[in-house]
């Protein structure tokens, strides 16, 4: 029935890439916190949140750019995902 | 003395292993756990099991997306309606007194017990005739058996209104929007259990991030309490999920509702001042 399923290879290793980044800064925070190293645990905790928060719309970007040839459709709704996260991130610095 | 990130470290844990034990993700655990029982505000453990959420669903795709499990267009279909819904929940958090939210999740701590009681249904289309307007006919195959399962998915427009709804309560409470994804795109949508359950999952990431972003510019992302939910979460979600195999199924979603129940109970009574 799916003879022609789209690529998914660059999305995971997105995904895969920026958590396992993210869980290393917020593992390094953590243990940081507790031997007592307060500037890096702190370093690295902003480090890990931003990385983290991006993922999500890095791996959105990339399957963008993956499904664009073979289901353009569904890339297009990739977009519309983009969108509303870049709207959420205006919300976010106008309410500050 | 036990250092306070420690406690937290072995709260998002136990939360992110039973919750993946159960299916219900930790968030629904993690939350009461922090709040009630480690006495962190409650605005601070929401948007912290907002991040674990982000980190437990990103990690999950990859491997679902490669193992064919997660349907990635109809994912993205509803990912922008909860995505939508992530950002409302993630406004009016910030805007509610921590009582009223406490009462809410409350109220969806019990909702969901009741469902885990009642089980899941289990409902799957049938791909007979041309897919309809919006519609799209997929497959995926079923791991236990090595068939290969069509489905339709049907009623997108409907589900994709519902999904704001799920978005926003998941961005409100921090919880995974799962517990309203997952019953909606299977009875809905006639999508099987399977899939409904791993592209669900797939949907989280984007849904708590456009959430989780509200809550970071507000200042609620406390880096103290971030770093060991989330490496918590993490390696809870991984063994729930090596778990969840080994471990009788029923035995565990009582124990869930049990401890639903109490979490339930302390979050009214917070709400009620005492």
């Amino acid at each position: 029935m799916n003879g022609q399923r789209p690529p998914v290879a660059a999305t995971a290793s997105v995904l895969t890439l920026g958590t396992v980044a993210s869980v290393v800064a917020l593992a390094g925070a953590f243990v940081s916190g507790l031997i007592g190293v307060a500037w890096l645990s702190t370093l690295l905790s902003a480090v890990g949140v931003v990385v983290l928060l991006m993922t999500p719309a890095a791996g959105l970007v990339v399957t963008f750019l993956e499904l664009r040839p073979g289901q353009p459709r569904a890339a297009q709704m990739a977009l519309v995902v983009l969108a509303v996260l870049a709207l959420s991130t205006v919300i976010a610095v106008l309410t500050r | 003395m036990v250092a306070p990130e420690l406690l937290v470290f072995v709260a998002s844990l136990v939360a992110g292993g039973f919750g993946a034990v159960v299916g219900v993700g930790g968030g629904l655990i993690l939350v009461p756990l922090l709040s009630v029982g480690l006495g962190v505000p409650l605005h601070n453990a929401i948007a912290a099991s907002l991040l674990g959420v982000i980190c437990v669903s990103t990690t999950a795709s990859a491997s679902f997306l490669r193992s064919g499990l997660a349907d990635r267009r109809l994912g993205l279909r509803l990912l922008g309606a909860t995505a939508f819904g992530g950002i409302i929940g993630g406004y009016v958090s910030g805007l509610l007194d921590a009582r009223f939210l406490a009462a809410v999740f409350g109220v969806v701590l019990v909702l969901v017990a009741l469902q885990m009681l009642r089980g899941q249904r289990g409902r799957m289309s049938e791909t007979v005739g041309a897919p309809g307007w919006m519609e799209f006919d997929w497959s995926y195959v079923e791991p236990t058996t090595g068939e290969e399962i069509g489905y339709r998915a049907r009623n997108v427009g409907p589900a994709a209104l519902v999904s704001v709804f799920a978005g926003a309560l998941s961005g409100l409470l921090g919880i995974g929007g799962g517990v309203i994804n997952v019953p909606t795109m299977n009875v809905l949508m006639g999508i099987p259990i399977r899939v409904a359950t791993t592209t669900s999952t797939y949907m989280l990431a984007a849904t708590a991030a456009a959430s989780a972003v509200l809550f970071f510019s507000r200042g609620d992302v406390d880096p103290a309490l971030a770093s060991p939910v989330v490496a918590g979460v993490f390696i809870g979600a991984r063994g729930g999920a090596w778990l969840a195999h080994r471990l009788p199924h029923r035995a565990l979603t009582l124990l869930f509702v049990a401890v639903a129940a109490f979490f339930a109970v302390q979050m009214f009574l917070r709400a009620a001042g005492w």
